[in-house]
């Protein structure tokens, strides 16, 4: 009896621990969640895909007083999933669009990744981390 | 800073090279003599430019020239470097992207795999370039440090390209250095032997001229297989 009591008390902290350990490494407790790109569905994989830092955009831009319109337009649906003005650019010019739009925000603000940096969005490390837990 | 160095220092740079190359080439046919060379090439137009043509194409082909076949490996190393130090520059598709964005041009790009193994190349041909300049003997009486100097100049963009490129850590370092050994790459060409991204066309379309016009070259082909 009083082995198993030892055993329970072992088990039932390693278990918690465990679960806590998971649930803190999975990015989601730390404001880490990374969103895919989805629109436009570039079928060219040339480089790896988009999983950029919606939490810490959001949090950014609350500092600046600014909300969701900064970067998502309201229609008559309500506020558009995709980025910015996106939908309504040719197919053609769609990455050229978002390329220009996310970087330009970034040298006005001096912060974030400029054009020149590819590999800070588009990392193989983190697209195959984030294709993973989908 | 980065947005210095990756704008208006990119501007500048690229300024310097066009300018100092166009320089280069006034030069050059500004230096041709009036009675020995001017004067025979304009009035023999109909040999000059077959000439002109046969001499530039016969030494862009590997083997193309007596010059090449005598020194097979050197020749070896001279075109794997310039593969991809001609094709990255420009089909890579993070320069085709840049060059869309802020040029307005849009060239086509390099699978990623392809413009991978010719950086890898060329960087293995610059290192087997700069041992073959260390062990040749005649080579060694011949290099000064402006043939070191360009052999760096060379060997730094491709290096630090592949380090950002391999994503390892300090991406964005790299990429910074990359982006400042590319544009002391372009400050300094017209000013070193990189000149010759030009004046390798002035000279040879001058000597394939020369020899198809005075020497009976336009009896063997537009010019001398040299």
């Amino acid at each position: 009896m009083q082995e198993k009591h030892i055993g329970l008390w072992i088990t039932l902290p390693c278990l918690l621990f465990l679960t806590f350990g998971l649930v803190l490494s999975s990015g989601e407790a730390y404001g880490e969640e990374r969103i895919p790109f989805t629109y436009p569905p570039f079928s060219a994989k040339k480089m790896p895909p988009v999983f950029f830092t919606h939490d810490q955009h959001i949090a950014y831009l609350a500092d600046k007083g600014q909300d969701c319109t900064a970067c998502h337009q309201m229609t008559d649906e309500g506020l558009a999933e995709s980025f910015g003005n996106v939908r309504n650019v040719a197919p053609s010019k769609q990455m050229d669009y978002l390329h220009a739009t996310c970087t330009e925000c970034h040298v006005k603000l001096a912060k974030g990744p400029r054009l020149v940096d590819c590999r800070t969005c588009h990392s193989e490390r983190i697209a195959s981390e984030n294709a993973a837990n989908k | 800073m980065v947005d210095f160095i990756t704008g208006p220092l990119f501007v500048i740079s690229l300024v310097i090279f066009v300018v100092g190359m166009l320089a280069r080439v006034f030069w050059y046919v500004n230096g041709l003599d009036w009675r020995l060379e001017r004067v025979a090439y304009r009035y023999h137009a109909n040999r000059s430019i077959a000439g002109i043509f046969a001499s530039i194409f016969k030494w862009l082909i590997p083997g193309g020239t007596d010059g090449w076949r005598t020194q097979p490996v050197a020749a070896v190393l001279f075109f794997l470097l310039h593969f991809g130090a001609v094709l990255v520059p420009f089909f890579l598709l993070g320069h085709t992207v840049l060059l869309e964005r802020y040029v307005g041009i849009t060239l086509p790009s390099l699978p990623g795999t392809l413009a991978d193994i010719f950086s890898v190349m060329s960087i293995v041909a610059i290192v087997l370039l700069a041992i073959r300049r260390m062990i040749s003997p005649a080579l060694r009486q011949l290099s000064n440090g402006g043939d070191w100097l360009i052999l760096l100049l060379t060997f730094l963009p491709f290096a630090t390209g592949l380090m950002a490129r391999l994503d390892m850590s300090a991406y964005q370092s790299w990429m910074l250095a990359h982006v400042l050994s590319g544009e002391l790459f372009l400050i300094l060409a017209p000013f070193t032997k990189l000149s010759h991204i030009v004046l390798f066309f002035m000279s040879r379309a001058q000597i394939g001229m020369d020899f198809a016009i005075k020497r009976g070259g336009a009896t063997r082909g537009g010019a001398f297989p040299w």
